[in-house]
């Protein structure tokens, strides 16, 4: 049941566009969002220009974080060189599923860094003085909002490298059953990592501002975004757990 | 003997295994298999000139069998079948302690680390130079960043954190080197895999230390004993999360660069895409590490 190359390509280029198209969508949100709060907040505080456009440029580099994942998922469909050894129609659900899970999976997280810089910029025209505590609560905000991405980066990757391309004993239904299992396994990481993401983000933005009203308390601030961030980020925990089962036991 | 004394002779001996390990092999003739028509043994060190072609190799290894007419893609020999015999039977076959390129590239980091503290020791004096004061400048951020985080009696965690950011942020710029067979190390996922497990060890040992067994297994029964299983899953997680993060980053930026430029057929683009990706991207994700690790052990023993 090996396919033609030209049939594999329409999975691989399908899972390529996807893959960078969803994530552009999401990370051009994010940091435009960013970037309207930054000309508010130089309308604000014109004497901070410098260091608002700073943090803007950092805050957006981590934003696109997520994007570049998607693009390096697309390159490795593009050029990586699957149509070589020929592969099966499970193979080729996988390839598509790779995309489908990284675009999807960084779209919420995206999202929420993008509010969570947001509210650190806006933090920053508020209280200049304090940029520095504010920008490394943001950092560690992002950091730990984009984690589903990770896990979604972590899939795609699975999906492309440990699905062998030819299945042992091919039989019809047992070639639908993995090419499903495959297929959802990569929606599974894209969809249960998009309320964790923007939940996390919702979390790190309200950090932000809460530090630049009251800097002194930074360490319990801190503390309890990670607290709140970690209980979030089960569920995205369960839907990577989910995902393995699906690629490896089904 | 002292407990300076015996830090210095550890690290000796690590440095001398690395030596071993990166340069024994390296003047002995490294099989690749052979060649399908003529029989002739060919190696894989020698046949890789440009970086270009490296990350191909890295990414489908399947275009030696191609390029080369070879047989057996793995089937490799060394110098040493006996010395190669007991790192097998040790470490197993897998691929992070025969990998000789990363091996030298840590080596040559290490070098680089070594020698740089004892010229910065030896050169250091009250009239800073330029060199000193970044390094000053670096070490008091991350000196005032453990204090704020961690508390005053705690200030010695800092020498932990700024050699994890110094060795993390050195292994990204290393990208800027144009020379054939340099590679970043933190794009072989082997080594963000390693830092990671040993921040996220050091979270542990430290929490044990404080407090105590019972109270340590009673952490993962939390809200009841039935979500322990998930609680474990969660703190592998963060290792797998922690150190993807900085692979992925640096990674995708050595991909990007590498196609893209290859596309523009090397004109000017690979300047900005490495300015972006290397110096940007590497000092971000070097410091964003450092943060993540060290505000996992603040949860776990600030009060």
């Amino acid at each position: 049941m090996v396919l033609e190359a030209d049939i594999l390509k329409v999975f691989l280029y399908t899972g390529a566009a996807l893959s960078t198209g969803i994530a552009s969508l999401s990370a051009g949100f994010g940091e435009g969002y960013a970037a309207a709060h930054t000309a508010r907040s130089i309308m604000r505080q014109p004497n901070a220009s410098s260091v608002l456009t700073r943090t803007m440029l950092i805050s957006q580099a981590v934003v696109e974080s997520g994007a570049i994942f998607a693009l390096v998922i697309s390159m490795l469909l593009l050029f990586g060189g699957f149509t070589q050894g020929g592969a099966d129609w499970a193979k080729a659900f996988s390839l598509l599923g790779a995309g489908l899970a990284i675009g999807l999976g960084c779209t919420g997280p995206n999202f929420g860094s993008g509010y969570s810089a947001a509210r650190a910029i806006e933090g920053i025209g508020r209280n200049p003085s304090k940029s520095g505590r504010i920008t490394a609560n943001m950092l560690i905000g992002q950091a730990i909002t984009e984690s589903g991405t990770i896990f979604a980066l972590v899939v795609s990757l699975l999906l492309l490298y440990t699905v062998p391309a030819q299945m042992p004993e091919p039989s019809l239904a047992k070639m639908i059953m993995k090419a499903c299992a495959y297929i959802t396994a990569g929606i599974v990481i894209g969809i249960g990592t998009f309320g964790p993401g923007t939940g996390i983000g919702y979390v790190a933005g309200k950090a932000n501002i809460s530090i630049s009203k009251h800097s002194k308390d930074q360490g319990v601030i801190t503390r309890t975004m990670f607290l709140g961030a970690a209980v979030s980020e089960s569920t995205a925990i369960y839907a990577l757990v989910i995902s393995f089962l699906l690629i490896f036991v089904s | 003997m002292s407990k300076k004394m015996s830090l210095k002779t550890i690290l000796l001996i690590f440095f001398v295994v690395e030596l071993i390990i990166a340069f024994f092999f390296l003047g002995k003739t490294l099989h690749f298999g052979s060649q399908k028509d003529t029989g002739k043994k060919i190696w894989l060190e020698e046949k890789t000139e440009t970086m270009n072609q490296e990350i191909d190799f890295d990414i489908q290894p399947d275009l030696y069998v191609k390029k080369y007419n070879v047989d057996e893609p793995w089937e490799f020999t060394y110098g040493s079948k006996w010395l190669y015999g007991k790192f097998v039977k040790m470490f197993g076959d897998g691929s992070a302690i025969l990998n000789f390129r990363l091996w030298r590239m840590l080596l040559y980091l290490d070098i680089f680390i070594i020698l740089a503290a004892a010229f910065i020791r030896a050169k250091s004096s009250k009239l800073p130079s330029k060199i000193q004061l970044i390094f000053e400048m670096i070490y008091g951020f991350i000196d005032d960043l453990v204090i704020e985080t961690l508390g005053e009696n705690r200030k010695h965690f800092t020498q932990f954190f700024f050699t994890i950011f110094l060795f993390i942020w050195l292994s990204n710029w290393t990208a800027l080197l144009p020379i054939p067979g340099i590679s970043e190390p933190t794009r072989n996922l082997n080594v963000p895999l390693g830092l990671g497990f040993m921040s996220i060890a050091l979270v542990h040992f430290m929490s044990l230390k404080k407090k105590g067994i019972v109270d340590y297994v009673k952490g993962f029964c939390e809200p009841i004993f039935i979500m322990a299983p998930l609680n474990i899953v969660g703190e592998v997680s963060k290792v797998i999360s922690i150190s993807f993060r900085l692979f992925g980053n640096i990674f995708g930026g050595a991909i990007i660069t590498l196609v893209v430029s290859s596309l523009t057929h090397y004109v000017i683009v690979p300047v900005g895409l490495n300015l972006f990706f290397t110096m940007f991207a590497g000092t971000i994700q070097a410091f964003v590490f450092t943060m993540l690790s060290l505000t996992y052990l603040s949860m776990e023993i600030v009060d």
